[in-house]
């Protein structure tokens, strides 16, 4: 499933990536972070269905979106 | 279904043509009876000749650009008459059934020309009955009224009031946020693609995007393009990515001054099951990056959905049909303009996804044409018969996003708030007086809202004392 995880600015992205894998998630690295106004930026992940409840605990995890596929209308 | 005009061209030599062709117009039976002549192979594909357009030679190019000494035409900047000359084919004018036009342009023997209808330009055209529906408004379903062209869609909007003054959208790019658009149809001049991804203009010509990028044309033919597009199945994530890129872009420059979407959601998954889906949560990460966007100072136009009651398309899914379930995620956001569709007699496209919206009640907000020859169609870019046309609210979200190009070029400086305030208070209600969840305003005009926004008479909140006249 696709997910966006949304983190503090500032942090090391490889480092979270890593202890994402551990749940089960991947990440494309060619892919950078997308900034959220001036405090927070969003990671694009591949992970396991219940990904927000494993990531409740993580602090350097400000919150999991769904990345829904969407139709051209 | 009416016939359609097209020329066909027969290869055919006529030693005197231009004798032949004077006798033709002198002679309403000689221009039958060389007509039927040059299309009397081609009968059961349901031709009709137009009889007062008599054939007309074309030449072959190496006469035509020959010396003058050697019978080109450059010979007749003389004073003196030529001699005649003979003609390499004619071409006959002609009212054809569109189902057979596939089939007719597949000959080998002949070849078919659109014979599209052209405007005087700068001359005022006399005022036009249209084929509308009463003020009530109606629903147009399966199987839907026959597409227009982009002429009677330009003089339903009243783009040459805004075109006469020297507007036309010129100096206005508009981001296309689709699958991709043909920049060499298109005026593609920028854009933004992620990692082995599909280029800014490089898509072809049928793609969706290409036909968002016809539609917007259709009011601001001198607008620009920027094309972020998606690649394979749009998601969230690659929308957000999009939407950095335009405001990534707008940082430097400004550019794109506007975007067009015309994507969205066709079912709604269970808040219990799914509490942060886009549709639920206000505060995704696209919503919030489209709410910075729009607060950079560039309108986001957002098609309404294709989920409506009454003939929803067939990727609907029943959680997310018809009112206050078909209109949700991005493009019920406040800070958007949500376009719903209708044809060109002001009924309501069947389809089209009705309020209340899930996050904002009050959409959509405006209704634009759809069911158009813009990209698809005979004679269009993308081709097609009479039976393809751009359709969708998709198709109609473009339109709006044009007239909205037109106007910035315009009137430079507009807000998106002013812009949308504009719009409503232009827009030719339909249906129940005021916001409805089947057209919202009303239909966008752009003659109408040109008008306000030259007056100044947006700024004096007209369209709140509207809204306030019909709550």
């Amino acid at each position: 499933m696709k997910w966006l995880v949304t983190t503090p600015k500032g942090i090391d992205v490889g480092r979270l990536i890593e202890r994402l894998s551990a749940f089960g998630c991947t990440a494309d690295p060619d892919l950078a972070p997308i900034p959220l106004d001036d405090n927070e930026q969003v990671i694009e992940v591949d992970g396991p269905k219940d990904l927000p409840a494993r990531a409740s605990g993580e602090s350097q995890i400000l919150k999991v979106s769904p990345n829904s596929e969407m139709t051209l209308y | 279904m009416p016939k359609v005009n097209v020329l066909i061209e027969v290869p055919r030599t006529q030693p005197q043509a231009f004798a032949a062709h004077a006798a033709a117009v002198g002679s309403l039976v000689e221009s039958e009876k060389q007509g039927q002549s040059l299309v009397k192979d081609l009968a059961g594909y349901g031709l009709d000749l137009v009889a007062d357009q008599a054939p007309v030679p074309l030449f072959q190019e190496k006469t035509v650009f020959a010396e003058a000494a050697a019978g080109g035409f450059a010979a007749f900047a003389s004073p003196e008459t030529n001699p005649d000359t003979a003609a390499d084919s004619l071409v006959v004018s002609c009212e054809v059934d569109p189902a057979r036009l596939a089939d007719l342009s597949s000959r080998k023997d002949v070849r078919v020309w659109p014979s599209s209808e052209l405007t005087l330009l700068g001359i005022e055209q006399e005022e036009e009955e249209f084929d509308l529906a009463d003020s009530a408004g109606g629903v147009d379903c399966r199987p839907f009224r026959p597409a227009v062209t982009i002429g009677t869609l330009r003089r339903l909007l009243g783009v040459r009031a805004v075109w006469r003054d020297g507007f036309r959208g010129q100096n206005i790019v508009v981001g296309i946020i689709d699958e991709g658009v043909d920049g060499t149809v298109y005026p593609v001049v920028g854009g933004f693609s992620r990692p082995n991804a599909r280029r800014p203009g490089t898509a072809p010509i049928t793609s969706h995007g290409s036909m968002c990028a016809a539609d917007v044309l259709v009011a601001a033919p001198a607008a620009k393009l920027h094309d972020y597009p998606f690649l394979g199945v749009p998601n969230s994530g690659g929308a957000l990515q999009m939407f950095q890129a335009v405001l990534d872009q707008r940082r430097r420059d400004g550019t794109p001054h506007l975007t067009n979407n015309s994507y969205g959601f066709v079912g709604i998954p269970p808040r219990e099951s799914f509490p942060n889906h886009e549709i639920h949560d206000i505060n995704h990460p696209l919503h919030r990056k489209i709410r910075e966007v729009v607060a950079s100072g560039a309108p986001a136009f957002f098609a309404a959905g294709n989920c409506g009651e009454n003939c929803p398309s067939g990727r609907c899914l029943p959680s997310g049909i018809g009112p206050g379930r078909s209109i949700h995620g991005s493009n019920s956001l406040a800070e958007v303009v949500t376009i719903a569709a209708v044809n060109s007699r002001h009924e309501r496209i069947g389809y089209s996804s009705q309020g209340p919206g899930m996050f904002e009640p009050r959409k959509p907000d405006l209704a634009a044409y759809s069911h158009f020859f813009g990209n698809l169609g005979p004679g269009r870019p993308a081709g097609g018969d009479a039976s393809s046309f751009d359709n969708g609210t998709s198709a109609a979200t473009p339109v709006a996003a044009g007239v909205a190009a037109l106007l910035m070029s315009a009137i430079r400086g507009l807000t998106p708030a002013e812009l949308k305030e504009a719009l409503i208070a232009g827009a030719i209600d339909l249906g129940v007086p005021g916001q409805d969840d089947h057209t919202g305003f009303g239909v966008v005009n752009a003659a109408a809202t040109y008008m306000i926004l030259k007056e100044g008479r947006w700024a004096s909140g007209l369209t709140r004392v509207r809204a306030a006249a019909w709550a």
